[in-house]
């Protein structure tokens, strides 16, 4: 077993007014590996990566979540970027007055880069070298998404968190993003990825947990994972349970609830 | 005409003063989402502790810089102390917050520096005159106008040249994601208040020699550049320019044509009917809410 980069222990946490959110969340990710994070609507994983990332103030309420074994809980979202922990947010968090170019060196706030990175990291998207002085709000859905993930390159992270990159996207659009995703992996980024998509997370995931109302109910290396029944009925929506008269269940089954 | 262009001129100037605290305003404003309410009296406060410095012998140079770095540090303590602890708070808790502030900091003035006026010695004479053509312009309008254009060159130069108004932008757009790229987000806002401090007490030390010194000097320049806040749009810093100088001409061809008495009626005359057909303001962006 590879060691951990990320380690996230028993964490309850939640929003003002009583709000829990996680009730006693416990994951791991390790070097090298890609951590796929399911769930339906509302359970919870959005606040999982917001908590990881000291976003919410005052929050994780119970439990600690440690980077290369520093805490991590209390510390403002800024420095814990500047750790080496990049998240892409959902809604992609740019800067949409700002052109392309300056939304990519604002990441000069966190550490130095150079001509050659700065280039290296453009080649990849070359969508965006035609764009670099256009304002941000005025690219396409996917090409916002991928100067999302640009700008987190350029911060070269050791821990890439990326909350739902596929949503709003045509398909091609997410294939190339997962492709891109793919390809990081292979250079030795650890990523955790949140998604709905669940089928194609679990196809670039090694390790996957499945998140409901607050708890994991399921984790597994992701061919086990996509193996598994419930989590084929649930959430890549492949149906089983065939009834004589074509009958389906209207709500299915959890078997580990 | 050449009674009209005498009144563009002092207009110009005085309006170039409304520009430097609507700026400042506009500036929070923008980037920390909180009507600072207690601008003016950090703009007050910088005056003294120049006036502190002049009386002390320092050399004029050093008395205003001197007080300059007093009003943003100052400033960036109040946002660091007060402001961010609270920021969670609702619009009005803030507005409340800053109108406390401005009012503790009132009664400091009164109680160092007393109520009575003074006279506050400055380079620039109001009496020492250019003459071009027949408009008669003293040096001290001369300076204001001068000081206060090369204000805003360098204010927005600051904004859209430098690595720190960069920063600034950002986080007005988006504080969270900012934050998510590394940007320490309370030390820009805390540069932006220092900023906007020193913006405020460079306008206040302009008008401190036409005026005299005390601690409520700046309550009508401040009621005025928040005019042209509005006027120009919350959101706008050319547009507080803007609003600023034509706040300062309406008022100076106002009071020469028609009437002393009313001339500071008129500014938020002109402001209920600019709003009136433009709510945004002149340079505002219409804002949309979304159901």
């Amino acid at each position: 077993m590879t060691a951990e980069v990320l380690s996230v222990r028993n964490v309850e946490a939640g929003y003002r007014k009583g709000l829990v959110v996680l009730r006693g969340v416990s994951l791991q990710v390790r070097e090298g590996q890609v951590v796929a994070l399911l769930g339906s609507n509302g359970a919870g994983k959005s606040t999982l990566l917001r908590t990881v990332m000291g976003l919410i103030p005052d929050q994780p309420e119970k439990g600690e979540v440690t980077f290369r074994g520093v805490r991590l809980n209390g510390k403002d979202p800024d420095a814990i970027t500047r750790m080496g922990l990049a998240l892409v947010p959902e809604g992609r968090g740019l800067f949409p007055e700002l052109t392309v170019e300056e939304n990519l060196q604002l990441v000069g706030y966190a550490r130095r880069y150079g001509r050659a990175e700065y280039d290296a990291v453009l080649d990849r998207f070359p969508v965006l070298r035609e764009r670099l002085w256009q304002q941000a709000g005025t690219l396409s859905g996917g090409e916002q998404q991928m100067l999302a993930i640009a700008r987190a390159l350029l911060l070269r992270p050791s821990l890439l968190l990326l909350d739902e990159p596929s949503l709003g996207l045509a398909p091609r659009v997410v294939a190339q993003i997962f492709s891109i995703l793919e390809s990081l992996n292979r250079e030795g980024i650890p990523i955790l990825l949140v998604e709905q998509n669940a089928r194609m997370a679990l196809q670039v995931a090694h390790y996957g947990y499945v998140l409901e109302a607050g708890r994991l109910v399921l984790e597994g290396p992701a061919e086990r994972l996509r193996e598994d029944p419930n989590v084929q009925e649930l959430y890549l929506g492949i149906q089983r349970e065939p009834s004589p008269k074509g009958f389906r269940r209207w709500r299915p089954r959890r078997r580990w609830a | 005409m050449t009674l009209l262009l005498q009144y563009v001129a002092n207009g110009l100037a005085a309006g170039s003063l409304y520009a430097l605290v609507a700026l400042g305003i506009v500036l929070l404003y923008r980037c920390s989402r909180v009507l600072n309410f207690a601008h003016g009296d950090l703009a007050t406060l910088g005056v003294f502790f120049a006036f502190s410095g002049l009386t002390r012998g320092w050399p004029y140079g050093l008395a205003l810089l001197g007080g300059l770095a007093g009003a943003a540090a100052v400033s960036a303590a109040f946002y660091r102390l007060l402001i961010k602890p609270v920021r969670q708070a609702t619009a009005l808790s803030l507005v409340i917050t800053t109108l406390g502030f401005a009012l503790f900091l009132s009664g400091v003035m009164v109680w160092v520096w007393g109520t009575d006026t003074k006279v506050f010695p400055f380079p620039l004479s109001e009496v020492r005159v250019f003459r071009l053509g027949g408009v008669v312009v003293s040096e001290l309008t001369a300076g204001s106008l001068a000081v206060g254009l090369v204000l805003v060159a360098g204010l927005s130069a600051l904004v859209q040249r430098t690595r720190l108004g960069l920063a600034m932008r950002a986080v007005a757009q988006n504080p969270v994601a900012a934050q998510l790229l590394g940007v320490p987000a309370g030390q820009v806002l805390a540069a932006t208040w220092a900023v906007a401090g020193a913006l405020g007490a460079a306008a206040g030390m302009l008008l401190a020699p036409a005026v005299l010194l005390d601690p409520f000097m700046m309550l009508d320049p401040f009621l005025k550049g928040f005019a042209a806040a509005v006027l120009g749009g919350m959101d706008s810093l050319p547009g507080a320019v803007a609003g600023g100088l034509i706040l300062g001409l309406a008022e100076s061809v106002f009071a020469g044509y028609v009437s002393v008495k009313y001339k500071a009626t008129l500014s938020f005359v002109v402001i209920v009917a600019v709003l009136l057909v433009r709510p945004e303001g002149l340079l505002g962006r219409p804002f949309h809410r979304r159901v």
